[in-house]
């Protein structure tokens, strides 16, 4: 050992670097300008403005409007790099739909950073005929990943959960829509209510807890067949499913012990193992990243806090984890585990908040009065949420960089968002 | 035979402790290189100069910049001692050995001075180029390590020390990559582009 020391510390004195320190950054957001695409289809004009809307959400990209372009270069050769550096422009797009017919849709697109002076993406999406948006989506994940680094989401999912009221009671849908809140589809409709939709890790089941036989009870679905089955069948209300990083195992709420407790259920032979042992109310558990920890609420401080239990070590006690204020509730994991998005109340409003592991306080990420049900994108950067205006409500979302937004609105309450998982 | 192995490695390890001895001792190990000059904002050379050598807050070790600043003062300081001093035949005797320590310190002085308007051409276009996430822990730091070619290209980006957020870290890599090619490269010295950017660590720190 000491040998190898030695060894090691020698190279050390012969080779050092220059080190350069980076102490400031920029806040303002990627400036892009797409040149409207080429094509013969009346849906061309759309790409563009969902590519930009796909931007825009993510708050990390300002898309020029059309108007203000000074010019529409139709190849890169044609780009003259000054006048895009007068309007302050970052990246270019240029793009055209090459081919439209009844087998299929073709676009490409090329990247033009006009700081390098150079192509930096030329890309091809093939597409469904008649189906703009989902090629548009592609366009924005290709522009957002190839100039941030970080997969995009435009092409993921989003469950929620739509309650029509009329005169003749309630109906409760549970809808699949695309990240932009358009292109919604049914997956169930019940005349009791459904809630706490999941996605599973391989974003092609969902799981959710249905009342539709008069008790709470979680049920799996297959999102393309609509195959469903009752994952428990015992005698007690099932809540608050989640599943685990590798699909394998489910983690639920039961109420057969006389109050809430999490378990985990073993899909394959459907083995339960109780997780929490304690009089007060323990339930809405989430999965670690690399399924190590389970996040859950307890009420075992007097109030809804959150709680980890480390499953590798036997029998520890769960750790806590949010110490301010008296409500803290619905946390889960970012992506990366750097730390957990929750439910956090402040004076008498419900705002959606960020704890880091690494940090002792937590940053509020919303301002609006009562916001729940958060659910973090794959990539770690949005959150959507429900919110409740008046009798309305809606899914809005915020991005870590601080832009907000609302999805489009339909009649009815919608609430419990669930995001996906990378669909490509 | 345990023993005997014993003995082998603990001579070989006296070995090798009186052998490093003897090589510090001749001065093996000492390289130019060894000096790290860390740069974070432009040093001014003679601002330093005429405020004397008073420790610059920026530099955190002393750096080569210190040292050529000590060799001009001294070398002034000579001159106005010993210049004066014209023996009886009319000639200056260390007339020669003046001039060459004179040369000497103009010579790292300048490379200095060469160093450090590179290095702040190098940071001012990795701060244009870096997007700072927004919401991320404070005093976050993340260390890339880029090897250029002599045209100034990046050809190497290593993320030396992650900063533990995944967010600050790509943007750091992001900022780098956008870089891509430090188009004055091509007025650097050859030799000076060898010994000092050839493998450069830079270190994002926004807390400061």
């Amino acid at each position: 050992m000491k040998k190898l020391l030695i060894f090691l510390l020698i190279p050390n004195l012969i080779f050092a670097e220059l080190l350069l320190e980076i102490t400031k950054g920029s806040d303002n957001p990627y400036r892009v300008a797409i040149v409207p695409f080429e094509g013969s289809s009346n849906g061309v004009n759309n790409i563009i403005k969902i590519v930009k809307d796909d931007l825009m959400r993510s708050g990390e990209f300002f898309v020029l409007d059309e108007d203000m372009l000074l010019s529409s270069p139709k190849a890169i050769e044609d780009i003259n790099p000054s006048e895009w550096k007068l309007l302050k422009i970052d990246f270019v797009v240029i793009g055209k739909v090459v081919d439209e017919n009844s087998s299929g849709l073709k676009a490409t697109y090329e990247i033009y950073d006009v700081n390098r002076r150079s192509k930096v993406r030329s890309s091809t999406v093939y597409g469904i005929p008649g189906k703009i948006r989902q090629l548009s989506h592609y366009i924005s994940d290709g522009i957002y990943e190839n100039i941030t680094g970080i997969k995009g989401i435009a092409t993921t999912k989003i469950l929620y959960v739509n309650e029509l009221i009329d005169s003749f009671g309630s109906t409760y849908i549970l809808y699949v829509a695309d990240a932009d809140g358009a292109n919604e589809q049914i997956l169930l409709k019940s005349n009791e209510p459904i809630i706490s939709p999941a996605w599973s890790p391989d974003s092609k089941k969902i799981a959710y807890v249905s009342f539709e036989t008069g008790m709470a009870k979680v049920y799996i679905q297959d999102i393309s067949t609509g195959d469903r089955d009752l994952v428990l069948v015992n005698d007690h209300q099932i809540s608050s499913p989640a599943w685990s990083p590798d699909g394998k195992l489910l983690s639920l709420t039961l109420y057969q012990d006389g109050n809430a407790e999490i378990y985990i259920l073993n899909l394959k032979n459907k083995n339960l193992t109780r997780l929490t042992k304690h009089y007060s109310i323990d339930t809405e558990s989430s999965w670690s990243p690399k399924g190590t920890k389970i996040l859950f609420t307890s009420g075992r401080s007097g109030s809804p806090q959150l709680y980890e239990i480390d499953l590798t070590k036997f029998n520890t006690k769960p750790k806590r984890i949010t110490f301010e204020g008296n409500y803290n509730a619905k946390g889960s994991y970012l992506p990366n585990n750097e730390g957990v998005i929750f439910v956090h109340r402040s004076s008498q409003q419900f705002q959606i908040a960020l704890k880091y592991f690494d940090e002792n306080f937590i940053r509020p990420l919303t301002e609006s009065k009562m916001d729940e049900s958060p659910s973090v994108s794959p990539n770690g950067n949005v959150i959507v949420y429900a919110i409740t205006d008046d009798k309305l409500g809606m899914i809005a979302g915020v991005t870590l960089s601080g832009a907000t937004f609302i999805l489009p609105a339909t009649n009815g309450k919608v609430r419990e968002p669930a995001w996906s998982g990378f669909l490509r | 035979m345990q023993t005997k192995q014993h003995y082998i490695q603990a001579s070989f390890l006296s070995f090798l402790i009186h052998a490093s001895i003897f090589l510090y001792l001749i001065g093996f190990f000492y390289s130019e290189k060894q000096v790290r000059p860390i740069l974070s904002k432009a040093v001014n050379v003679n601002i330093i100069v005429d405020e004397g050598p008073k420790e610059d807050p920026i530099i955190k070790k002393p750096s080569k910049v210190f040292k050529a600043e000590e060799v001009i003062i001294s070398t002034k300081s000579e001159n106005i001692n010993e210049v004066p001093k014209i023996n009886e035949t009319g000639s200056i005797t260390n007339l020669q050995s003046l001039l060459s320590e004179e040369l000497e310190a103009f010579n790292s002085s300048a490379l200095e001075e060469e160093i450090n308007k590179y290095s702040n051409y190098m940071i001012s276009l990795i701060e244009a180029a870096w997007i700072k996430p927004k919401n991320i822990q404070d005093n976050l730091i993340c260390d890339i390590k880029i090897k250029t070619n002599q045209a100034g290209r990046i050809i190497d980006i290593n993320l030396t020390k992650s900063s533990g957020n995944i967010r600050f870290d790509n943007s750091a890599l992001q900022a780098v990559k956008r870089v891509e090619t430090f188009s004055f490269f091509a007025d650097i010295r050859k030799e000076t582009y060898e010994d000092v950017f050839q493998n450069i660590v830079i270190s994002f720190n926004p807390s400061k």
